[in-house]
């Protein structure tokens, strides 16, 4: 007997999951056509230096040898675009999508998986905060068609702490402490952390910030109270400009998190996510950034970036699946040309594979469809 | 919906109960629950799930509740990703590195460190410039060095009565260790309000039980 289980986070899907996520995988495809991204398909192998910039935080990738050189199952997506555009003389503004799997090893036995599908879209060569306005428009319309409008957006911004911690010190070790335990919110330690701190000029800001999340006008009001250094007034004034055209969308409720972490080191704008109140983790998560392809080029693009969780979406998504439910066509080997004809005129028919009728007859009884057989003529007739 | 929260059985679960009633939240339920598992408060309010410490940082990483109480032990061995944000100031111990009375720390070659915490006890001896062999032990950890199956042992200690009883004495001190508040991050972002009304209210309750202890001793 071979070994039957699967390796540690891997799964099988199958049946209606596997149909709806496919279902919901052509329908995000043809939304994004209709607004001009173009699809890219990369490997699922990559050398592992191309992911030298992505923080895989407590997971790990799988990593294979090929020709004495480390390669990895990608874990992340939009990286190996940052490659292929550096290497592919593409004209530059563009648009990009993508679907495919993404592999992290996460903590064995802990009921998460490895592989998981991602989809996403990349927007390059725009300096213009248009492009994460397209984000949020794409973000408002699958929440409205799939969760009912109920998909909170919270913006960010990858700059804003540094541009309160410049201000406190120069000490490059202290703020990266700082700001470590600010974004894990480990409340304890990031308040031993500001103790030297509480009784300067940013005193009252840095005890309240961990909490600076949640309704965008009441955080915007919160904030009002304090004097933030110059640096993270203009990112506050962008947020609030921003948090106002994203109130214009449609059944689109506006969060702020001054205290969240980019979702990677190369973010350089504003970052947002995409969650509901009913759903365990993020649906959509992006930002910009805009040095990204200078790990692949010497020259620089601005690009905005999302993620779309598409097996969450997969499972949350409240939408009519077209179920397939097709008369049976029982036929014999010699009808084979006649066959042919018959589904060409009859696309709702499909082919009964039972050796002989009963047997045909009892599994169209099972699946509550009708029958049909040729008959001599070369005509079809229920035979149910 | 009430709040999930997950709370370590045992010996944390008896201290928090006296911070929660001193928060004001009826433990009733939570003190009459025979061998239930899951309490709710008398307000509805609240859930309490009781759970293994291990156990707690999975509910949380799962999103399975809102809220864990659990022992920092637990969440630095475990890698905590979730947000912690009160410390209780209740459970309080230490971890130590303890062995028999002729251990030579400094002794030349390779260590073998019996341990309930690979992770702690790796830290720490990367933290000396030191490369050990870690045995990872479930239970009865002071009995490693005193039958041969480890040089030393890192562990938690309350008042070191177990370790001195057993012959031990203590080489180093480590982290200190209490029990911590820790909620799951997508719950804080939906529950913000409540999370942090219950947080507030605990915190209030520790000053409140300081100041009671420090007028206790100042009137001795």
């Amino acid at each position: 007997m071979h070994k039957v289980s699967l390796p540690l986070g891997m799964r099988d899907e199958f049946g209606m999951q596997a149909y709806k996520k496919h279902q919901l995988e052509k329908m995000l495809e043809q939304l994004l056509q209709q607004h001009d991204f173009m699809r890219i398909d990369t490997p699922l192998l990559e050398y592992q230096e191309v992911f030298a910039d992505f923080d895989l935080k407590q997971r790990r990738a799988y990593h294979l040898v090929d020709n004495n050189e480390a390669v990895v199952l990608r874990p992340d997506l939009t990286l190996p675009i940052a490659r292929f555009l550096a290497t592919n003389n593409f004209d530059l503004p563009r648009k990009f999508y993508y679907v495919g799997e993404r592999f992290k090893i996460a903590k064995s036995l802990s009921g998460k998986y490895n592989q998981m599908t991602q989809a996403g879209i990349e927007i390059v060569g725009y300096t213009s905060l248009k492009a994460e306005l397209e984000c949020f428009f794409l973000i408002n319309c699958l929440s409205r068609k799939f969760l009912q409008g109920r998909v909170r957006i919270e913006l960010g911004d990858a700059c804003f702490a540094d541009a309160v911690l410049d201000s406190l010190t120069k000490d490059a070790a202290l703020k990266a402490a700082i700001k470590k335990q600010l974004y894990q919110k480990n409340i304890p330690q990031y308040q031993k952390m500001i103790a030297p701190f509480v009784t300067g000029k940013q005193g009252q800001f840095l005890q309240k910030w961990p909490r600076l999340f949640g309704d965008e006008a009441t955080v915007l009001q919160q904030v009002s109270q304090f004097a933030l250094p110059a640096a993270a007034q203009l990112i506050i004034n962008k947020l609030e400009r921003v948090a106002h055209w994203l109130k214009q969308l449609p059944e689109q409720p506006v969060s702020l998190d001054l205290s969240a972490a980019p979702p990677q080191t190369y973010y350089t704008g504003i970052t947002f996510k995409g969650f509901s109140d009913d759903i365990s983790d993020y649906l959509f998560s992006g930002g910009r950034y805009d040095h990204l392809l200078e790990s692949f080029q010497k020259k620089a693009e601005p690009a905005v970036g999302m993620g779309i969780d598409l097996e969450l979406l997969t499972k949350v998504a409240d939408f009519d699946i077209p179920k397939p439910k097709a008369d049976l066509l029982f036929f014999e080997p010699e009808q084979l040309s006649e066959v042919v004809q018959i589904c060409q005129q009859h696309p709702n028919l499909t082919l009964c594979l039972e050796r002989d009728l009963q047997s045909a007859q009892q599994t169209a009884a099972t699946k509550h469809v009708k029958l049909f057989r040729i008959d001599k003529e070369g005509k079809i007739s229920d035979a149910t | 919906m009430p709040l999930k929260i997950a709370l370590t059985k045992g010996r944390i679960e008896k201290q928090v109960i006296g911070l929660l009633e001193c928060a004001g939240i009826d433990c009733t339920m939570l003190k009459n629950k025979q061998r239930k598992l899951i309490i709710n408060s008398a307000d509805g309010e609240y859930c309490f799930i009781l759970a293994k410490g291990p156990d707690v940082t999975t509910y949380l990483n799962t999103g399975t509740v809102d809220i864990g109480i659990v022992g920092s032990d637990i969440l630095t061995e475990h890698n905590n990703e979730q947000c912690e944000l009160l410390d209780l100031q209740s459970g309080k111990c230490q971890f130590v590195l303890a062995s028999t009375a002729d251990f030579d720390f400094n002794r030349p070659g390779r260590k073998v460190i019996g341990t309930k915490y690979p992770l702690i006890t790796q830290r720490y001896f990367e933290s000396l410039g030191q490369d050990v062999e870690i045995v990872k032990i479930e239970g009865s950890v002071e009995l490693a060095p005193l039958i041969g199956l480890a040089d030393a042992i890192v562990d938690i200690t309350e008042t070191g009565t177990t370790l001195r009883e057993n012959n031990l004495v203590i080489y180093d001190y480590l982290d200190q260790v209490s029990t911590r508040l820790v909620a799951n991050r997508m719950s804080l972002k939906q529950h913000t309000a409540a999370i942090f009304e219950f947080t507030d209210s605990l915190q209030q309750a520790i000053t409140t039980k300081k100041n009671v202890q420090k007028q206790m001793e100042e009137s001795k």
